[in-house]
């Protein structure tokens, strides 16, 4: 007969019971949530991957061309060949250099993503038989943000780029930007005939006063204004340029360079005219350009304007041949007409 | 003494501490690599610093002088920086510099090399945060196109000189 003797030593207490429990609990809970902890940072840098990947496409490649007549980077060109079954290309951006754009290149993708959206998404490899992005890509001033997207436009006032679906309001959405520059930037940027000589050519905001005057409402800050001078109209007179700046509500009665006596000037000025000690002077010489833009917007900014801030110009011009060279997107620098590529992917 | 061999609420909880400590500092250690990878989150402002740099780099001339706002034109602009001090760009190049990286801050460096030694300067002479990233951008310059510079050396038109200028980028 076996006896089952109780014996009163060496007992596990409950509090020992408890506190193995709670770390069993504790044990199991981690090991079950630390893997999914974090999925989403994953994804997002799955999409970051995505729009970097599109990004090195659009700016630093040429794209490709190839069919039976033969191949080329000029895939821009071929739009009447893009959907033929026997013509393969590719859509890159550049002309050759990263960074370094074909304004034509953009126009192109813009109408090709708009014609034809998920053929784009194909060719760009977002769409596969297991994985499927959308995008957005758009060309856009260096200055803009996501909150306060300023969108480069040609000189006719249209979009340049601007294709893909909607941005969604609320989804994981990877952001990348590129710094690029375009060319030929002549359609990017307006150039009118301000002078005397001929018929002015004036921005849609301004109003040819005659004679020898013109006034423009203006939108601070600006990206480019520059002043190209070729010559006197007529050699005997005067001549001079005289740029004023007022507030909206303010009024310039007259931009006269020439009202203290000094000819064969231009001048920059903030009130009511040309004042005795003008913000900026300097001599007017035949076949200069002037680039004003740094002087433009410190000047606004010192006076108390602020970003999207309406302001008025007036210009006063006598006896001279000059373009003015305008934009609000594209900026120059360094010879180039520097924007952003922004690509969104999700 | 106890001899009832009994474990009493201070060790029970003691020891459900040390367990999980120790479970802790295992992950944190080695099991989970947090996959916030310092590149990917740097790789963007990488970038921006190369393309800035790249959008800089213009050898275009007009009336036979560089852009202001040029690497080129920096560099030949340079009046005083023998010793590495005073070398301040002009202030073109900086107001370009500063519409192209916005809100971002940023360090500027110059490397050359004179008489076999590298000599540097900063241009513009911030302190980087931890996370800033570098890009750098050679430029070759013919000896007399240096020559209002501080780097003319007279009597070596035909030798070329090598620039590095050093772009540090940070999220202020």
């Amino acid at each position: 007969m076996i006896l089952f003797k109780l014996m009163d030593n060496a007992k596990l207490s409950l509090d020992m019971l408890m506190g193995l429990s709670i770390f069993l609990f504790t044990f199991i809970f981690i090991a079950s949530f630390l893997p999914g902890v974090f999925a989403d940072v994953r994804n997002e840098i799955g999409l970051m991957h995505e729009a970097y990947r599109m990004g090195v496409i659009l700016a630093e490649m040429e794209g490709y061309w190839r069919d039976q007549s033969g191949n080329g980077t000029n895939w821009h060109e071929k739009s009447d060949r893009w959907y033929a079954s026997d013509f393969y290309f590719f859509p890159g951006l550049s002309k050759g250099k990263a960074d370094y754009l074909s304004y034509y290149k953009i126009r192109a993708f813009d109408n090709l993503t708009k014609q034809n959206y998920d053929f784009v998404r194909n060719l760009l490899g977002l769409k596969t038989f297991d994985r499927e992005y959308n995008f957005n890509v758009s060309l856009e001033s260096l200055d803009s943000t996501s909150y306060s997207p300023v969108l480069v436009k040609n000189r006719t006032g249209g979009i340049v780029l601007q294709a893909g679906k909607p941005i969604p309001p609320s989804a994981y959405v990877a952001r990348y930007e590129r710094f690029v520059w375009i060319d030929p930037y002549f359609d990017l940027i307006g150039t009118y005939y301000i002078g005397t000589a001929g018929a002015r050519d004036l921005p849609k905001t301004c109003v040819n006063l005659g004679g020898e005057e013109f006034e423009c409402d203006f939108i601070h800050p600006v990206k480019l204004f520059r002043i190209n001078v070729y010559g006197k109209e007529s050699l005997a007179e005067a001549w001079w340029i005289g740029i004023c700046f007022n507030y909206l509500n303010g009024s310039i009665p007259s931009c006269n360079a020439a009202e203290y006596g000094d000819v064969g000037k231009i001048k920059v000025d903030f009130g009511s005219g040309i004042s005795k000690n003008p913000v900026f002077s300097a001599d007017l010489v035949a076949g200069k350009s002037y680039d004003l833009t740094g002087i433009v917007n410190s000047m606004l900014k010192n006076k108390g304007l602020r970003i999207g801030d309406k302001v008025l110009l007036k210009i006063g011009i006598k006896n001279t041949n000059a373009t003015l060279d305008l934009s609000d997107t594209v900026a120059l620098i360094a010879g180039k007409a520097a924007a952003k590529i922004v690509i969104h992917v999700w | 003494m106890n001899t009832k061999a009994q474990a009493f609420t201070l060790e029970g909880v003691a020891s459900a501490l040390i367990l999980l400590l120790a479970l802790y500092t295992l992950y944190q250690s080695s099991l989970v690599i947090s996959p916030r990878w310092s590149e990917a989150v740097n790789m963007q402002t990488k970038i921006k610093a190369q393309d800035t740099l790249k959008i800089l780099d213009s050898y275009e001339k007009v009336d036979g002088k560089f852009h202001n706002d040029s690497l080129q034109g920096m560099i030949v602009n340079l009046k005083d920086c023998t010793i590495g001090v005073n070398c301040t760009p002009n202030t073109e190049f900086l107001t370009s510099l500063s519409i192209i990286l916005g809100d971002y801050d940023y360090r500027l460096e110059l490397y050359w090399v004179n008489n076999s030694t590298i000599n540097s300067a900063a241009l513009v002479d911030k302190k980087p945060s931890p996370n800033a990233v570098a890009a750098s951008r050679y430029v070759l310059l013919n000896n007399s196109e240096l020559r209002n510079s501080v780097f003319y050396r007279g009597g070596e038109d035909w030798k070329p000189m090598i620039f590095e200028v050093r772009l540090i980028l940070w999220r202020p």
